[in-house]
């Protein structure tokens, strides 16, 4: 059901409503008609908030039922600046000060410019000027980045975030605050000269650079009039710097489609202003309304409104009806809730019918050891399982840790030998055929770490141990020997290769080939990748022509170990379209936007459903456009956001349900401690008005 | 209606309506049903009123293992007595566990991440001792004017010494400095801001020392992002006063407060529940001020229990009925009570006992009537002297008679100090005499750290056959029969015994647990019956596992190890806090492997630190008849025994603060038995409050002597009123009796005897 207001034909359309109503299908089809009117495709583009937004549109744009259409642009805010930057470098940088201007700037990732900012935030945490903060010094590194890069989004200076961060605070609160957001300032400052002086681009900047840029009306004309024909969507996602530059398209498009999902803003910590779609909806010529979803069965409508009830009973009714689409079991222990978690899905998939892609198993936070245990009881139960989690650290990628292990191995010189069992993991790793326990047997008699070289050749083993190591085991070790031992430093001559050649060479000559453990595996694959990447802008970001490669190696192969370095893990189409049950926290799956028939909400009872990310030196809603200046940040205020994004995740969650939803609630959560949350509360309620019994009650009083 | 009949007393406390209420509660006044019974009929008032979704009863109490105690008893009561939900309309926390709520609810407030951490005793002993070292290495000769060392005459020989006996003493200024600081909300450059503004004239030697140690110590926390226990109380009082919308929401949600154990409450304690309160709320305490028994390492104060008893706007409903112990044993109690508050030659112990209430007996209606009187035995005769060795002797050997003619009873052996329990212990097992023990760490404890060294010991090394098999005997196979109902645990006997010897002779792992083209082993074994074979295939399957796993990071593998292993509520929650304190320690030793660690987990096992498990505390444990408990007086608190005997109750464990007494905190190189961590608080103390001139050098040393005999007297009172029938009272010369340092009777033992002291 839609409904339409304004302009007959319009020029700019608005178009709003819940997830799951049809709106990005009709966004799609107002592409293709741009196209089929022969809307040349490069004047087109599709704004989204993030990559994995634009999956329906690349997929459509890849049909071969539709017109060809390869030139049509997908951007996010980032990209768009990038791309002027890129172009205006030559324009901008003198101006903005920074040095060598003449030469390419470098950009930054959140990595390297951790990395870079790193020093500063030492040196003032070793004087004591953070005491009222109390987080590692790398946490504090990616606050202060990140203020910064709110900041831009705001269009306000960054050295105005102590100020606004300080009235939010209020003057009758410990004075300490105050003083670490003035040197959470002056790091900031510290920060910023040194990346001018070094043309180092780091995502603040990039953004300031391209507001700069768009104040030159040369310049401001040209941006604007790449692209006539523009869809905008999940706006509601979006931060008020695209707003901006959203509305003034509104002026100048000769088409423009703007699509906001209601119940969206799940992205606020990221910057998000979802209040800003006001504006947006008033700059287009017509609003359309598509106010149903299509998607959940009337008991998953009726839950849906029962959930928004317990949450806010002032605006919403409760139903009557019992049919309410969901079933949930009480458990003392967390295994026990996998276990049921476990048995359920293999009880739909088996006797349902219900295919695994159609399931989605979602917590509020996903720890390793979670992931691990349930994707291992999903499994073993016969049915596939896939994961999206956030990032980690790189060095916790068992395949990460292999390459590193091998890397000091190859650079004995660096003096960085490693100890016994992680040689012992990494040719567990590495070899394919050699299992954990014929990996510590080998390694124990090849490997000393104080002999050069460190790592003896299978042939010279005795017999009755070579076979059992077995001798194909071995020979996959006696070539990996001899490529990192005498192949590579012969090919370099005895010099070190930049890390990330060193890297790819050892992937693509010896760990991905047939036999190791590398072959065939995506995972080890894309760690790979990420490893080179990550190291080749570590080399290329940080240091200039010339520097010494081993101590760049040495000093990249330190911070990865030190866990500094995270695994940036982008979905690949392949796995979005495997049949497998997708495992994830509640916020990746709201944002990988895919309806299922069947969702399982674990621990229910933790706090971490409605709790906002909490970093004491950054605020997400008061470092943004609609936070009056002056006014304290109080109880009130935390209690309405986080009620608000109670709200927000329930109601995102059900429309993406289609046929019924699992609560598992466990009386003690993963680490042992009591669950009392919010959302245990609000389902309390529910049961008192509609009562029914649990699908298990495993709980005891004793 | 309640199932248990409850006296007239206790339906009293139960009958509370709302405000300040104080219970003070003799041994064996049923003070935690009838807390747990108040709990439950205020949840019900609160259903009553449809609030129960947004309002709570709070129930804080001492130890983790007593949350879980209420927690069940509180859950029982409303669903199988009132019809209610269980879990719903209150909440049982610890002190801890309630600042961890209050903290994480607005970490952003305090300074902290949502995802910050909370390190262990581990990490802070370690962090403590590092900087211990450091300061006796450079800053040693600050002591020198304290110490009496006959042998060392030059400065440099006295600071060589100092080097060399002092670190403890230092490490113990910090404690004591750290936990005053947290208890008074004192920020480290408060502290030395006050110090800065002494006059020169007054130079605080021990104070700097102490205040220093306290910045070095959260500086250190700092650099890890980390806060300890104390800063979790301490930052959850900030976080309250920073915000007062924050304070009125809590108000609001936990409406009724109900706080057990109170007389082991800390300043701070009070002052949070209090705010929390506020000046109109329901606020109830229920505590015994008799069994106030950590002052001396925490900063708990019973009087502030007995202070809040006297308030105008309180009410007190005593609960003075005890159906516990026999009449005979009452009286002795009683009688304890009487010479400590009476004896001319101990003016400074009166009040260590208060005298109200008194243990009354039961009625003749009452529900649970005392038991008959039994054996009361105080073991001296004023000739005979007993060495430590002879004590057990004398107490094992009585065991052995007693017990096989007493199958139904239940009896403990409790000692004042690990150390003696040990021996006992041993004793015990020499005779084969089935002993349990409460002491540093419970033996349930102890089992599942040492259940987790056994896995990760072997996936350090999965070569090693013998560890395998050890893996298999000692931990997976309990676990094996005990979740497979299909198996006999009788007839499975037998098949364990040849799995377990299978495996040790298993030459080559490699071919058991990942077959090669050599074959698979289980297939050659020709002894075997098809149940062992059946479990060795699923034994395999469970290490295959565990050995891809350990590529996860400490804390993850023990997890998911632990997920295999425990179905124990107590076991899965140690588990987890196993795998914290290894993750902090991991993170602090970046060279430590799954070996290192391990042994870490065997230093737990082993008994040589104290690991607070969460199996320990009174509620948890059930004495079983035929069983010897050894239990510390301490971790004997809330239990009963039908037959206790009391150990070394001797003028060193049970001083009175008399000449000649020796004490703990007072070091033979220090001169005029000066209690240098005690002298050190005293300085800090007087500087806090602006009178850094009145501190008299000794003073406080001595009052830490009484404060001590005065808390060890409460012990012994404990201690005695753990018996519900017999009591044997027995005490020793000490370990060095021959060497001119003999201990004598306690003079509360002599008196209960019946003999005037002298």
């Amino acid at each position: 059901m839609s409904n339409y207001v304004g302009e007959p034909n319009p020029r700019t359309m608005f178009l709003e409503g819940p997830f799951g109503a049809g709106k990005t299908t009709f966004a799609v089809e107002t592409l293709f008609a741009w196209l089929e009117a022969d809307i040349p495709p490069e004047q087109i583009v599709i704004t989204v908030p993030q990559r994995t937004l634009a999956r329906r549109y690349i997929l459509a744009l890849r049909s071969v039922d539709r017109p060809a259409s390869g030139d049509v642009s997908i951007r996010t805010l980032n990209g768009l600046a990038q791309d002027m930057v890129d172009i205006y470098w030559p324009v901008v940088a003198p101006e903005y000060g920074f040095s060598d201007p003449e030469l390419a700037p470098r950009y930054l990732t959140i990595e390297t410019a951790q990395y870079v900012i790193g020093r500063f935030v030492d040196d003032a945490v070793e004087r004591g000027e953070f005491e009222a903060i109390k987080a590692t010094p790398q946490v504090i590194a990616r606050q202060i980045i990140d203020n910064m890069g709110k900041a831009a989004l705001m269009d306000v200076p960054y050295t105005a975030i102590p100020e606004l961060l300080t009235q939010a605070w209020g003057p009758q609160r410990a004075r300490k605050r105050v003083l670490a957001y003035q040197t959470a300032g002056q790091i900031a400052e510290q920060y910023r000269t040194y990346c001018l002086k070094n043309r180092l681009l780091d995502y603040a900047l990039q953004i300031e650079l391209f507001v700069d840029l768009l104040k030159k009306p040369p310049i401001r004309e040209r941006f604007y009039g790449q692209y006539s024909y523009i869809i905008a969507d999940h706006v509601e996602e979006e931060a008020a710097l695209m707003h901006d530059l959203l509305v003034e398209w509104t002026n100048r498009a000769e088409g423009m489609l703007v699509v906001a999902d209601w119940d969206g803003g799940f992205r606020v910590f990221l910057g998000a202003a979802p209040e800003g779609i006001d504006r947006l909806r008033e700059a287009c010529d017509g609003v359309m309304t598509m106010g149903d979803s299509l998607i959940p069965e009337p008991a998953l409508k009726a839950l849906q409104q029962e959930i928004a009830h317990g949450i806010k009973p002032e605006a919403v009714e409760p139903v009557e009806t019992d049919e309410l689409g969901y079933s949930f079991a009480f458990h003392n222990f967390y295994p026990q809730m996998l276990d049921w978690v476990a048995d359920k899905i293999a009880w739909l998939v088996d006797e349902e019918g219900v295919p695994p892609r159609e399931i989605a198993v979602l917590a509020p936070f996903l720890s390793d050891a979670l992931l691990f245990s349930l994707t291992y009881k999903i499994e073993k139960r016969g049915v596939l399982t896939l994961s999206h989690r956030p990032s980690r650290a790189l060095r916790d990628e068992p395949a990460a840790r292999t390459l590193l292990t091998l890397t000091a191995l190859a650079h004995p010189h660096w003096g960085q030998m490693p100890p016994q069992p992680d040689v012992a993991d990494a040719l567990a790793q590495a070899i394919g055929d050699l299992d954990p326990v014929r990996a510590q047997l080998l390694t124990k008699i090849v490997y000393r770490p104080n002999s050069d070289p460190p790592l003896t050749s299978f042939d010279n083993i005795k017999p009755e141990m070579q076979a059992r190591i077995t001798y194909r085991a071995g020979q996959l070790y006696d070539d990996l020997r001899f490529w990192l031992l005498e192949d590579y430093p012969q090919r370099y001559e005895g010099q070190t290769a930049p890390l990330d050649h060193f890297f790819s060479l050892l992937f693509g000559e010896v760990l991905s080939q047939a036999g190791y453990g590398f072959h065939n595996s995506a995972t080890a694959g894309r760690v790979t990748a990420e490893l080179v990447e990550s190291a080749r802008k570590f080399r290329q970001s940080l240091y200039s022509e010339g520097a010494s490669l081993d101590a760049i190696g040495n000093r990249y192969f330190d911070i990865v170990r030190q866990g500094l370095l995270s695994a940036l893990y982008v979905a690949s189409w392949r796995d979005e379209l495997a049949d497998a049950v997708f495992i994830a926290p509640a916020y990746t799956f709201l944002l990988r936007n895919r309806p299922v028939d069947v969702q399982f909400w674990l621990d229910v009872g933790s706090t971490g459903w409605w709790e906002r990310l909490d970093q004491p030196l950054t605020h997400p809603y008061v470092l943004s456009r609609t936070w009056p200046q002056e006014r304290i940040w109080q109880d009130s205020d935390e209690v309405e956001h986080q009620r608000d994004m109670l709200w927000k995740i329930t109601q995102g969650l059900v429309r993406r349900a289609r046929r019924h939803i699992y609560l598992g609630i466990s009386d003690l959560g993963e680490q042992g401690f009591e669950q009392r949350g919010p959302l245990l509360t609000v389902f309390q309620g529910i049961l008192g008005r509609h009562p029914q019994t649990p699908d298990v009650d495993n709980t005891d009083h004793e | 209606m309640s199932e248990i009949k409850l006296r007239e007393t206790q339906e009293s406390v139960v009958s509370y309506a709302g405000g300040k209420m104080g219970v003070s509660a003799v041994p064996g006044a049923g003070k935690t049903t009838t807390l747990s019974y108040l709990a439950a009929a205020l949840v019900e008032r609160l259903t009553a009123q449809g609030v129960v979704d947004n309002q709570e009863v709070l129930i804080v109490t001492l130890t983790n293992s007593a949350v879980n105690a209420f927690r069940g008893r509180i859950a029982r009561i409303v669903q199988q007595e009132r019809g209610l939900l269980p879990y719903i309309g209150y909440r049982v926390r610890t002190l801890h566990s309630l600042a961890h709520d209050i903290v994480r609810m607005r970490p952003g407030l305090v300074g902290l991440s949502e995802n910050f951490d909370i390190v262990d005793e581990r990490v802070t002993s370690g962090i403590i001792d590092e900087l211990a070292t450091a300061w006796i290495r450079t800053s040693g000769e600050t002591l020198v004017d304290y110490v009496d060392l006959p042998n060392a005459e030059t400065l440099e020989q006295k600071v060589w010494q100092i080097r060399r006996h002092a670190t403890d003493l230092i490490r113990d200024i910090a404690y004591e400095t750290i936990r005053l600081a947290k208890d008074n909300l004192w920020e480290p450059d408060e502290m030395r801001e006050r110090l800065k503004d002494l006059p020169p004239t007054i130079q605080p030697a021990l104070a700097e020392v102490g205040i220093e140690m306290y910045e070095n110590y959260q500086r250190a926390l700092q650099i890890r992002g980390a806060v300890d226990f104390d800063d979790l109380v301490r930052l959850a009082m900030q976080a309250l006063r920073a915000d007062d919308e924050f304070l009125q929401r809590l108000r609001r949600r936990w409406v009724y407060i109900l706080e057990d154990e109170a007389q082991d409450s800390s300043q701070l304690q009070e002052r949070m529940l209090s705010l929390l309160a506020g000046d109109d709320g329901n606020w109830v305490r229920v505590g015994d001020p008799n069994q106030s028994i950590y002052t001396t390492f925490t900063t708990a104060d019973a009087n502030l229990l007995v202070n809040f008893l006297r308030r105008p706007d309180v009410e007190s409903r005593p609960l003075p009925v005890s159906g516990r112990s026999s009449q005979a044993i009452i009286d002795l109690a009683n009688r304890l009570v009487e010479w400590s508050n009476t004896d001319e030659l101990i003016p400074h112990l009166h009040g260590a006992l208060t005298q109200q209430p008194r243990i009354e007996p039961t009625g003749p209606d009452d529900p649970q009537q005392n038991p008959d009187d039994g054996l009361i035995h105080i073991d001296w005769d004023g000739k005979t002297n007993i060495t430590p060795e002879r004590e057990i002797n004398r107490i094992v050997q009585s065991i052995e008679r007693w017990l096989p003619e007493h199958p139904d009873w239940t009896v403990a052996v409790l000692v004042p100090a690990n150390t003696r329990g040990f021996k006992v212990a041993e004793a015990l097992r020499e005779r084969s005499i089935p002993y349990e023990e409460l002491l540093r760490s419970t033996s349930a404890t102890r089992s599942t750290a040492y259940r987790l060294y056994r896995v990760l010991s072997y996936l350090s090394d999965p070569t090693e056959a013998r560890q395998l098999a050890r893996l298999f005997d000692e931990v997976w196979w309990p676990v094996y029969v005990e979740v497979d109902e299909a198996l006999d645990d009788r007839q499975s006997d037998p098949a364990r015994e040849l799995a377990r010897d299978q495996l040790r002779q298993l030459s080559t792992v490699e071919r058991y647990l990942w077959p090669g083209p050599e074959g698979d082993w289980l297939d050659a074994l020709d002894e075997a019956t098809d149940d062992v074979i059946v479990m060795l295939d699923d034994f395999r399957t469970q290490i295959r596992l565990w050995l891809e796993a350990a590529t996860l990071p400490i804390d993850q593998l023990i997890l998911t190890v632990s997920l295999d292993l425990f179905t124990n509520q107590a076991d899965l929650a140690l588990a987890h806090k196993l795998a914290v304190v290894l993750k902090g320690i991991a993170r602090s030793n970046q060279d430590y492997r799954i070996a290192e660690l391990s042994r870490e987990l065997r230093v737990i096992a082993d008994n040589e630190r104290r690991f607070i498990g969460f199996d320990e505390a009174a509620s948890g444990y059930e004495p079983r008849p035929g069983v010897v408990t050894i239990a510390t007086m301490h971790a004997a608190k809330g239990l009963e025994w039908d037959r206790v005997y009391l150990m070394s109750v001797s003028t060193y464990d049970f001083p009175t603060a008399q000449p000649g007494d020796s004490f703990i905190a007072e070091k033979w190189f220090i001169r005029d038995d000066l209690n240098i961590p005690a002298e050190a608080r005293r300085q800090i103390e007087l500087i806090m409050a602006g009178r850094p001139g009145d501190y008299v050098e000794g003073q406080a040393s001595r009052e830490a002597r009484e404060a001590y005999a005065a808390e060890r007297l409460r012990l012994l009172y404990v201690g005695i009123t753990r018996a519900r029938r017999d009591l044997i009272l027995t005490w020793n010369m000490g370990r060095f009796w021959n060497r001119g340092r003999e201990n004598r009777p306690a003079q509360a033992m002599i008196a209960l005897k019946g003999v005037p002291s002298t």
